[in-house]
């Protein structure tokens, strides 16, 4: 009986089981495979190399830049989103009525629901060094001299493309935030009020240990989210200018597509897959999720 | 996790197009009368050439019933990285546009472009038709692997009206160009309009300015995988140069795209900008009369100095094609002299085809860059046709940094010897 019922139970798994891993884990496993060779995309033969694609991502200096900017977007992010985010999302529960909370969180996330690549090409034209938005507005508040190239300056092409992101995202992290908060017990607010706690302290003793487990998802999203980003950076600069914007995804893409180098590529992606997994395992274990 | 989704979309597209492979070929049959399917490439999604690529189609498809023409067009980059992907698959396009130099011949080193020797012998009148010397940019290790389209050249473009108020003549060495360039900003205007923001521009002026700095047996030679050094002086002397004329250009050049910068320059703001022959085509409503002049001789330089940057694009037949016989007779229509007529007429582009341009309707410019072109004692491939694509992403990295104020000329060579070192380790 409980054979059977295990057969059974092996049946309805496997379809599922099938397709991941055909689409998730398969490909995981080819890519480490391929880190290995050396090939173009159009030609079928691969060369073996053996370690030499590993050897040449600790020597790249643009490698080096590209995963600093991605560190640099983690920072960002959970400074931006998951901190941010988290008292934007107290601020419109707790603090506004109803009727406001209602209509600012429906414009935070507006961003969310637009496709990333209308929004960089948006940002585009504000960043644009010639009669762009931002630099208008700057002459217009009476600025003087502060006129950049946003995107095309080595200084401030990567914060640019960065704040592009924050922008986008602030809203959909918000709105995580603001369900978890609506399932704090209002009571709680009330006793910690009774205590003589103000909104700042109610803040640190109710709303962040409340909103734990969504906080742990928010960091999750973000700084996986910081160290797979390719949309932003590839459409807004494509790197440029020199390497100065590239990251990782986007270095492996230049390296697969256009300098036809699929086994460089397929290290990078391993590494990028490396380290959003290290990340992933690390924050799973200083948080000891679904614990509490 | 970008990797694992990369790869399942690519696994995902594979296991779709197995049964649609197979739809394609049994409504094929059912579409009746044996009509043979073939699929078209090009890279021109965007007008004037979208239509004119339709049109052409429909005309051959009504001169040939038996055979039905797919087409499909992605834009520039996209087509770049497309096709490198396509090319070598078994659902490859069996006509496919491809530009010369290293382009063509990454397709015939993965195996996926037919060889036209055979073809073309049969067929000596075919061969004829174009200029010899855009045929050549299409021949792989001597054998014939694509045809020619349309002819490019670079050339600098010069506002005539503002020449002649400040009694400037044309340059061909390079005091006097430095001259001419030091009277415009004397006179308070911007010599040069440049838009560096991508790095193709910057590619045109290095390979011009490289071409014109080397001894033609180190140009030529450092264009091999297998040898290519980057080691001469000269290298860095044509940077240095690049640095000298960037004075002269527009400050922002790095923040602009070359089409801002080229409406800057139709709008009169810099007298001065270097453009292909085929952007005649968005001088629509200029306000001023306008010459062309060669890039200068460069002084020192030990290159031929008239010699003119340029590489013609044109077609290849998929190595693996099941209908080599009806792909290469859509190849023959597309590019016989009639529709090389139409092509310069309604596209603005400068068929290869020997006297379609002068035969054309069209403007005494571009019959003058045709003739130029052809005239020209030899063309220097673009940059970033001439090299491994490892050393020109270097390469043009490096020098945009440089043109940033980042980089120094010998940085970027450095660079540069470390990625030819790299290819030369692996050919």
């Amino acid at each position: 009986m409980i054979a059977r019922s295990r057969l059974v139970t092996v049946l309805y798994v496997l379809p599922a089981l099938a397709l991941i891993g055909l689409f998730v884990y398969y490909p995981l496993v080819a890519n480490f495979g391929y880190s290995f060779f050396r090939f173009s995309a159009g030609a079928g033969d691969m060369t073996f190399v053996g370690l030499d694609n590993i050897e040449r991502l600790f020597s790249d200096p643009v490698i080096r830049t590209a995963l600093g900017n991605n560190v640099l977007y983690a920072v960002v992010s959970i400074l931006f989103q998951v901190v941010g985010g988290l008292i934007v999302a107290a601020w419109l529960t707790r603090l506004l009525g109803r009727r406001m909370g209602a209509i600012l969180r429906s414009v935070y996330f507006l961003p969310a629901v637009i496709s990333m690549t209308v929004i960089a090409l948006l940002f585009t034209f504000i960043f644009n060094a010639r009669g762009g938005l931002l630099n208008a507005f700057l002459d217009l508040i009476g600025i003087d001299g502060a006129s950049t190239a946003w995107l095309a300056d080595v200084d401030t092409a990567m914060g640019a493309v960065i704040s592009v992101s924050q922008w986008q995202s602030v809203g959909y992290i918000t709105m995580l935030y603001v369900v978890a908060l609506q399932q704090i017990p209002a009571e709680l607010y009330e006793a910690a009020s009774i205590d003589g706690a103000g909104r700042i302290r109610q803040f640190w003793n109710v709303t962040v240990p409340q909103a734990k487990e969504m906080i742990f998802v928010a960091m999750i999203l973000t700084v996986s989210g910081a160290f797979t980003v390719f949309n932003e950076p590839y459409i807004l600069t494509r790197g440029g200018p020199g390497n100065t914007t590239q990251v990782l995804a986007t270095y492996m893409y230049n390296q697969g597509f256009f300098q036809n180098q699929m086994g460089y590529a397929s290290a990078i992606a391993s590494v990028i897959f490396v380290i959003t997994l290290l990340l992933s395992i690390v924050q799973l274990v200083s948080f000891r999720s679904g614990k509490d | 996790m970008r990797t694992s989704t990369r790869f399942a979309a690519a696994v995902a597209t594979a296991a779709l197009l197995i049964p649609l492979a197979g739809c394609s070929g049994t409504s094929g049959a059912a579409g009746g009368d044996d009509v043979v399917e073939i699929d078209f490439f090009h890279r021109w999604p965007n007008e004037p050439k979208n239509t004119y690529f339709n049109t052409l189609v429909d005309e051959f498809e009504a001169e040939n019933p038996d055979i039905r023409v797919n087409v499909e067009s992605v834009l520039n980059d996209a087509y770049k990285d497309k096709v490198k992907v396509v090319a070598g698959s078994d659902s490859a396009p069996d006509v496919m546009f491809s530009w010369s130099g290293s382009f063509v011949e990454e397709l015939v080193d993965g195996g996926n472009a037919m060889n036209l020797d055979e073809w073309l012998g049969d067929n000596p009148d075919i061969k004829d038709r174009y200029y010899e010397s855009q045929l050549e940019a299409f021949s792989v290790d001597g054998a014939q692997y694509g045809l020619p389209i349309g002819m490019h050249a670079k050339l600098f473009f010069y506002n005539k009206d503002a020449f002649d108020e400040l009694g400037l003549d044309v340059p061909t060495t390079w005091d006097e160009f430095l001259d001419v360039l030091d009277t415009i900003q004397d006179s308070g205007a911007v010599p040069i309009e440049m838009g560096a923001q991508e790095q193709w521009p910057i590619a045109h002026y290095v390979g011009t300015l490289n071409q014109r700095m080397l001894a033609a047996n180190v140009f030529e030679g450092d264009q091999s995988a297998a040898d290519g050094e980057f080691t001469d002086p000269g290298y860095v002397e044509a940077l240095e140069r690049l640095n000298e004329l960037a004075e002269y250009m527009n400050p922002d050049l790095t923040a602009v795209g070359h089409e801002v910068a080229r409406n800057a320059w139709i709008a009169g703001e810099a007298p001065i900008m270097y453009l292909q022959g085929s952007e005649v085509n968005y001088f629509e409503g200029i306000g001023f009369d306008y010459g062309t002049f060669n890039f200068p001789a460069v002084d020192g330089g030990e290159g031929d100095p008239l010699q003119l940057t340029g590489a013609p694009e044109g077609f290849v037949v998929a190595a693996n094609t099941e209908h080599p016989e009806e792909s290469l007779r859509f190849l023959e229509f597309m590019l016989n002299k009639e529709n090389g007529i139409a092509y310069t007429e309604d596209t603005g582009e400068l068929s290869a085809v020997v006297d379609a341009v002068a035969e054309s309707g069209a403007p005494d410019i571009l019959k003058d860059i045709a003739t130029q072109i052809v005239d020209a004692t030899e063309m220097t491939p673009w940059l970033d046709n001439a090299y491994d694509p490892q050393i020109v992403q270097t390469y043009l990295a490096e020098a945009q940094l440089m043109l940033g104020g980042q980089q120094t000329p010998e940085g970027v060579m450095t660079a540069v010897q470390e990625a030819a070192e790299r290819v030369r380790s692996e050919s």
